[in-house]
């Protein structure tokens, strides 16, 4: 606003309209707010006095106060004090350069914070006094102080004082003309310097003339180079002209009656308007007009909007936002200058707007009971209301008007008025009876009709002939009677939003309809627009926006990003945009992408700020006005910002199995599974809450996440691999940067690695190959010792091989020696028993088989012929070999004895005799230890002439086979020779003998060798058997089948006792 | 006469709505501070062409704080002018280290770095009728841009009104304000100087008094005055001593005189009056008076008295004090 409003004219003002309220009408004062959002110390700023500001290369927001430093990010303030390593609490002054951010102090220091930590590159000196200033050339930093010198800081971080030695003067403020010469603002004057590297001094080169003799405040180079500010403490501004070469300087053209009181500093924004906030004047922005000097300028106040008078400091942020570093009242921003509040604080004169309508030297704004004329030009304020004006006490609903300067009002209930160019009362223009037809919602002027909505049908008045013509349901085919608005398009179209779901409109005095498509239920039009590529956009009250392109129809809401699906109005700007009101905020869309933004606080707009129901106007320049229950809202596109800048993104934290970690260019974690948590932060100062991320972790997946307002994400059991974490975030407009792109590394177990497989195969080929060499070693060495063992087992082999063929060859000579006497002994035995012959000579049938176990027997058989008696024995004596051959000597002996000597035939008698005689020469008894040595035997005793036969037998049965029947004669149970059974005799059996009976007497030695199949004893029942199926057999026969069937039998098996058959046929 | 006393007295606070934060002080009943051209003459009443006070601001102060001069330009009815007037009078704030603790900054002779600590403002007024019988304002100021004295619990900045050029007098007074556009007190503030330089009212009934405070330390003080033109004579008035008197120096002249000091009296301000001659009639009479103890450190003389204005203990009747 340009500067019209002094505290004067106010005065005088307020004065006028308290006495001109007393009469019925009013003038009084339209008061224009610049919107501020404010932070202070409840806020979390460290103290309410700002002393400076600048913006990081993150986005953040740096505010230096006079107890601490405040780190912004759009949500919330970090405080950073000498706890933190700053120098002092007290900043004065700051900076940002490549190498980050530097703060100057109070007490002389200078801190750096390179974007991690804060650096103590200059401790407190009171000698070099307060920093009073910082720039850079390059990589150096230059501070200057208050005592006269200016630090240079390169990137070692080593500072060195340089000052003019001849003249040091307190230095208030510094600005490079080149990287070699400097212009320090002193007390006096403003003067330049050449920078003597070599000896650190400066060297003067000349005093900037034109200049009074007063405090430089500030300097500042322009954005473009060409032209150095200086800002003096009370003799207004002077520029320098860098391109010249003379010392002149030209003061700064301000139209200002009072001039610019207590200056603080001079700050150039991205428009190159000049900002100087003062101490006790607030704020003054002067912009640069065409011919290149700044003629025209604007005040903020505490009277229109700031906190205070008292300013430090002005920043403007990449977003183009201005911070205003308030000194006393903490920090303001400056909402958008494109939107600008009016409010009015006359008593009587009511805020609450509804209809507008702007001339040229006008703004007409409807009250809830009369009109407010703003004139643009004077600041002046007239309220027309009451009888005096004409006015009916009525809500004005409606204003219109046209080139001529005639102005047509609508009111709630009363219907319509006129106002002339020229006149200061209204006059009611009759247009119809009824109450509905004189309830007017909204009016449009097309030359010479004015179009009335009103509740009951469109009115069009032909202003010159003062004849209305009414549209309704019944006559035109309206959609519905109440009409809640109606608009005049650049092609003549008068459209119509009705109480349905259909807009209408006239041209040519026909009406055209379109029917909101794929609605259910019904739709409350209340607004309706036209957008520069012709497609309708329509307003409804509960059902969003609906934008009507041909034959189709988009719904739009707040799931879309609506502020609220109830529009008040709807209006397009000419930068392609379309606005809705709403309750506490507006909505706007742009056309382009149909991308819907909220607008709400963050300019200014207070959530009780209400908007009424088309309260909205589009003047001729192209500003929209919107009325509501607290003042108007204007807002000038020529004013409104580019397109903002992305947040600026970066991550704030990493926490890992809820342990914190420091943020670096990557993360690098040992083996495992990990629960991370990235905590993040896209910084829009403007508009924090609208900033939405979406992010993708490759390693993960290739996919982006849904958009979200979190600033964390986490990970649960991030196994090991490599990934990347990207983060984009997008702000209120859907603008997105770069992104932000963070290595994770989390390592792989050792298991998991190629090389740790390669070196497993080569341990394990080394293994096998130790393995193997150890084993070869084993085994050369268990061969060294088996060789040796082997020499040694030979050797004692030998040696036992030695002492086995010495004790074979012994063996062999005893054995020899042994077989020898045993051979002998043999036919010593063979001597004893009967000849075979003699056994055919006394049973000419016969056959005797006797088969020793070894070379002598311990069968035996024995024949005797006395008294004409033949007597036949064959006797199993215990033992074999030897002990078998000295037992059939006894028995032999004895026999001869018993038989032929004493002369015994009784069969039984003679065992009974052997038998005693066997226990006395053995010396046996039941009781002794002398053994149970003895025999068994089968004695029988044939009588030719008697054709009897006796048998005794000790074991040995006797087998008769008589007539194909075989009869077996039990033997006693008893041996010859000492036995279990004592004093017993043995019995006899007398049998008469037939021609043909076959007779045998046998040892147990045949049916009791194993052999067969089943390696079994022949048996007593199968040698029985054998007897009987050979008995009819020639003797010799016989012999040579039980020899036959013996020898199969055994088939290679060891025989195990003597054997003895003999067999005698009668 | 009274009446016209209290007629002077209310148009006083209606121009001067507070006083006790005024340097002088309402209880001082002191018109102006004097400060004269750098090029006057030191008979004039005016030893150093300098006047250093402090302004003290308690640490619960927050707001910002204003320091007013009134009439800080030369020129005009008040200034004293010694001809054509032609005089420039810088006034300066410092803040910051040092500007109290300082050992220059409270000697009462300008030797060494007595404007230590940080420049946060300053102005030079010339020959001017802008701000004559009205005020300026340095500020805001940040309390926390003063220095931290802990024996005050407060934070101390430092107000130097320096005759830069020319030979007039410039007559003028201070107040500390947390309002840039109207007197308005700051909350347990204070303002206190080493060496006060001050015009004497040219009414013969007026007594003008002053207040050095008497710490734990002194012994006995030392009381010097400079330029006194023997006009009246200087009473000591404190808890202890009932109207001691002290010599006047004459023109362009020092005289001092040692008080000694006992117990009650410590931790106390004591008075010291100023009573003019009855007999002559002196006008625009300017003088220079310092207090020492018996260490020779200077002891400051506070507008709003630590405990109060003295009273003394009535072993003596009281009597009024105005003729």
């Amino acid at each position: 606003m340009r500067q019209t409003f002094t505290y004067a004219l106010k005065a005088c003002a307020r004065l006028f309209t308290s006495m001109a309220l007393l009469y019925g009408f009013g003038q009084g004062l339209m008061a224009q707010e610049f919107k501020v959002m404010k932070y202070g110390v409840n806020d979390g700023l460290p103290q309410d006095f700002v002393y400076t500001m600048h913006q990081d290369h993150s986005g953040y927001l740096w505010v230096g106060t006079g107890d601490g430093l405040a780190r912004y990010d759009g949500k919330s303030f970090t405080v950073f004090t000498d706890a933190d390593s700053l120098c002092d609490n007290f900043i004065t002054t700051s900076h940002i350069n490549d190498a980050g951010s530097w703060f100057g102090h109070m007490n002389g220091g200078i801190t750096l914070y390179n974007g991690k930590t804060f650096t103590k590159v200059l401790k407190g000196d009171l000698s070099a006094g307060i920093i009073t200033d910082m720039k850079s050339t390059g990589n150096i930093l230059w501070a200057s102080t208050q005592s006269g010198g200016v630090w240079r800081i390169g990137p070692d971080l080593n500072p060195m004082l340089f000052n003019d030695p001849d003249n040091p003067v307190p230095i208030f403020s510094m600005e490079f003309l080149s990287s070699t010469e400097v212009v320090l603002g002193s007390m006096e004057n403003a003067l330049v310097y050449a920078i003597e590297n070599e000896t650190h001094t400066f060297r003067l080169i000349t005093v900037l003339e034109g200049v009074p003799e007063t405090k430089i405040q500030d300097l500042i180079m322009s954005k473009d180079n060409t032209t150095l500010y200086i800002l003096t403490q009370d003799e207004g501004i002077y520029t320098y002209n860098t391109k010249q070469y003379t010392p002149n300087t030209e003061p700064l053209g301000i139209d200002m009656e009072a001039g610019i009181e207590g200056p603080q500093q001079i700050f150039e924004d991205h428009m190159l308007n000049l900002w100087i906030p003062t101490f006790g004047n607030g704020l003054y922005k002067l912009t640069p007009s065409e011919d290149g000097g700044y003629s025209s300028w604007e005040s903020y106040t505490a009277d229109n909007g700031l906190t205070d008078d008292n300013l430090k400091v002005v920043f403007e942020d990449r977003e183009e936002n201005i911070w205003l570093g308030m000194y006393g009242t903490g920090l303001s921003r400056l909402v958008d200058e494109a939107f600008t509040y009016y409010t009015f604080d006359s008593e009587g004169i009511s805020n609450n707007i509804h209809s507008i309508y702007t001339t040229g030297k006008f703004i007409w704004l409807g009250t809830e009971n009369g009109l407010i004329q703003y004139d643009r030009l004077l600041g002046e304020v007239r309220y027309l209301y009451g009888r005096t004006y004409g006015f009916p006490d009525d809500i004005v609903t409606a204003i219109s008007g046209s080139a001529d300067g005639n102005i047509w009002i609508g009111t709630d209930q009363s219907g319509v008025y006129h106002m002339s160019p020229e006149g200061n009362r209204v006059r009611k223009i009759h247009i119809s009876e009824g109450n509905l037809e004189n309830s007017i919602n909204a009016m449009a002027f097309q030359d010479p009709y004015l179009w009335v909505a009103t509740h009951k049908g469109v009115c069009k008045l032909d202003t010159e002939s003062g004849i209305p013509t009414w549209y309704t349901i019944q006559n035109a085919g309206l959609p519905h009677n109440t009409i809640n608005y109606l608009q005049v398009d650049e092609t003549g179209k008068v459209w119509l939003s009705t109480l349905s779901n259909t807009v209408s409109y006239f041209q040519n005095d026909i009406v055209t309809h379109k029917l909101i498509p794929d609605v259910g239920g019904a739709v409350d039009i209340r607004s309706v627009t036209r957008d520069r590529n012709g497609n309708t956009w329509i307003g409804t009250d509960g059902s969003g926006v609906f934008k009507i392109a041909g034959d189709t129809a988009i719904n739009y809401t707040t799931a879309d990003g609506l502020i609220a699906d109830y529009c008040y109005s709807l209006m397009g700007d000419d930068l392609g945009y379309i606005w809705i009101s709403h309750r506490g905020g507006l909505s706007r869309i742009r056309l382009t992408d149909d991308h819907i933004s909220p607008v709400k606080d963050e300019v200014g707009i207070d959530r009780s700020m209400e908007f009424n129901h088309n309260a909205a106007f589009k003047d001729s320049t192209g500003s929209l006005w919107f009325g509501s229950t607290s003042g108007v809202l204007s807002y000038n596109p020529k004013l409104a910002k580019k397109q903002s800048p992305p947040p600026a993104i970066s991550i704030t934290s990493l926490s890992v199995n809820n342990q914190p970690v420091a943020v670096g260019k990557q993360l690098l974690l040992p083996p495992g599974r990990y629960d991370l948590r990235i905590t993040f932060v896209g910084v829009n100062l403007k508009n924090p809450d609208a900033v939405k991320y979406m992010y993708k972790m490759d390693g993960l997946g290739n996919a982006w996440s849904e958009e979200f307002t979190e600033n964390y994400v986490n990970f649960n059991k991030l196994p090991d691999g490599e990934y990347v974490f990207y983060l984009g975030a997008t702000n209120n407009e859907g603008v997105s940067g770069e992104g932000l792109k963070f290595p994770i590394i989390i390592k792989k177990p050792l298991w998991k690695r190629l090389w740790f497989y390669v070196i497993l195969l080569a341990l394990a080929a080394f293994g096998v190959v130790v393995y193997i060499k150890r084993r070869e070693h084993n085994l050369l060495l268990e061969k060294q010792a088996l060789e040796k063992a082997v020499k040694e087992r030979t050797e004692e082999v030998v040696k036992q091989k030695e002492e086995i063929e010495r004790q074979s060859d012994e063996i062999s000579w005893i054995n020899k020696n042994i077989t020898d006497s045993i051979i002998y002994a043999s036919r010593i035995q063979q001597a004893l028993f009967p000849p075979e012959d003699q056994l055919t000579h006394l049973f000419p049938s016969s056959f005797i088989m006797n088969r020793p176990q070894y070379i002598v027997s311990g069968d035996f058989f024995w024949l005797a012929n006395k008294d004409g008696k033949r007597v036949v024995t064959v006797s199993d004596c215990t033992g074999h070999g030897v002990p078998g051959a000295f037992m059939s000597m006894l028995g032999i002996t004895l026999l001869n004895e018993l038989v032929n000597t004493q002369g015994i035939m009784e069969a039984d008698e003679i065992l009974n005799h052997l038998k005693h005689e066997i226990i006395v020469a053995l010396r046996q008894d039941t009781t002794s230890e002398t053994g149970s040595d003895g025999m068994d035997m089968a004695l029988c005793i044939y009588d030719p002439e008697e054709s009897t036969l006796q048998y005794a037998g000790g074991f040995n049965p006797l087998v008769l086979i008589r007539n194909n029947e075989l009869v077996m004669y039990k033997a006693d149970p008893m041996p010859i020779g000492i036995g279990a059974i004592t004093g017993r005799n043995f019995t006899k059996h007398s049998l008469d003998i037939q021609k043909g009976d076959v007779i045998y007497l046998y040892s147990d030695g045949y049916e009791d060798q194993f052999g067969g199949e089943r390696n079994k004893k022949f048996s007593r029942k199968r040698f029985r058997n054998l007897l009987f199926e050979i008995h009819s057999l020639s003797m010799t026969e016989q012999k040579k089948t039980l020899e036959g069937t013996l020898d199969n039998w055994m088939d290679g098996e060891e025989q195990i006792d003597d054997i003895t058959v003999m067999g005698i046929r009668f | 006469m009274k009446r016209y006393v209290w007629a002077l007295l209310l148009l006083g606070f209606y121009i001067f709505p507070a006083w006790t934060q005024s340097a002088p002080a309402e209880e001082e009943n002191i018109p102006y501070l004097v400060t004269f051209g750098g090029q006057a003459d030191k008979s004039w009443g005016d030893d150093d062409f300098c006047q250093i006070f402090f302004i003290q601001i308690p640490t619960t102060q927050t707001q910002p704080i204003y320091i007013r001069v009134f009439d800080p330009d030369t020129g005009g009815e008040l200034d004293e002018g010694k001809g054509e007037f032609n005089t420039k009078v810088r006034f300066s704030v410092y803040g910051g280290a040092g500007c109290y603790s300082h050992k220059d900054a409270q000697n009462v002779d300008l030797i060494g770095n007595y404007k230590s600590g940080n420049l946060l403002a300053s102005k030079s007024f010339g020959v001017s009728n802008r701000y004559d019988n009205n005020w300026y304002t340095f500020g805001p100021f940040n309390p926390l841009e003063g220095e931290y004295v802990e024996k005050f619990d407060g934070r101390v900045f430092k107000l130097i009104a320096q005759g830069e050029s020319g030979d007039d007098g410039n007559l003028y007074r201070y107040f500390l304000s947390t309002n840039s556009k109207q007197n308005s007190e700051v909350e347990g503030g204070n303002i206190f100087t080493y060496e006060y330089t001050f015009r004497l009212s040219n009414n013969q009934n007026n007594v003008s008094q002053i207040y050095p405070y008497i710490d734990d330390r002194t012994i006995s003080v030392r009381i010097s005055n400079f330029d006194w033109d023997d006009d009246g004579f200087i009473r000591i008035v404190s808890v202890a001593k009932n109207g001691e008197l002290c010599p006047v120096s004459g023109e362009n002249d020092w005289v001092v005189r040692e008080f000694k000091i006992i117990e009650e009296e410590r931790n106390t301000s004591m008075e010291i009056q100023f009573i003019k001659s009855r007999t002559q009639r002196i006008k625009n009479n300017n003088v220079v008076l310092t207090v020492q103890n018996q260490y020779g450190d200077m002891m400051p003389f506070f507008v709003v008295p630590i405990g109060g204005v003295p009273v003394y203990n009535p072993k003596i009747r009281m009597r009024v004090i105005e003729r």
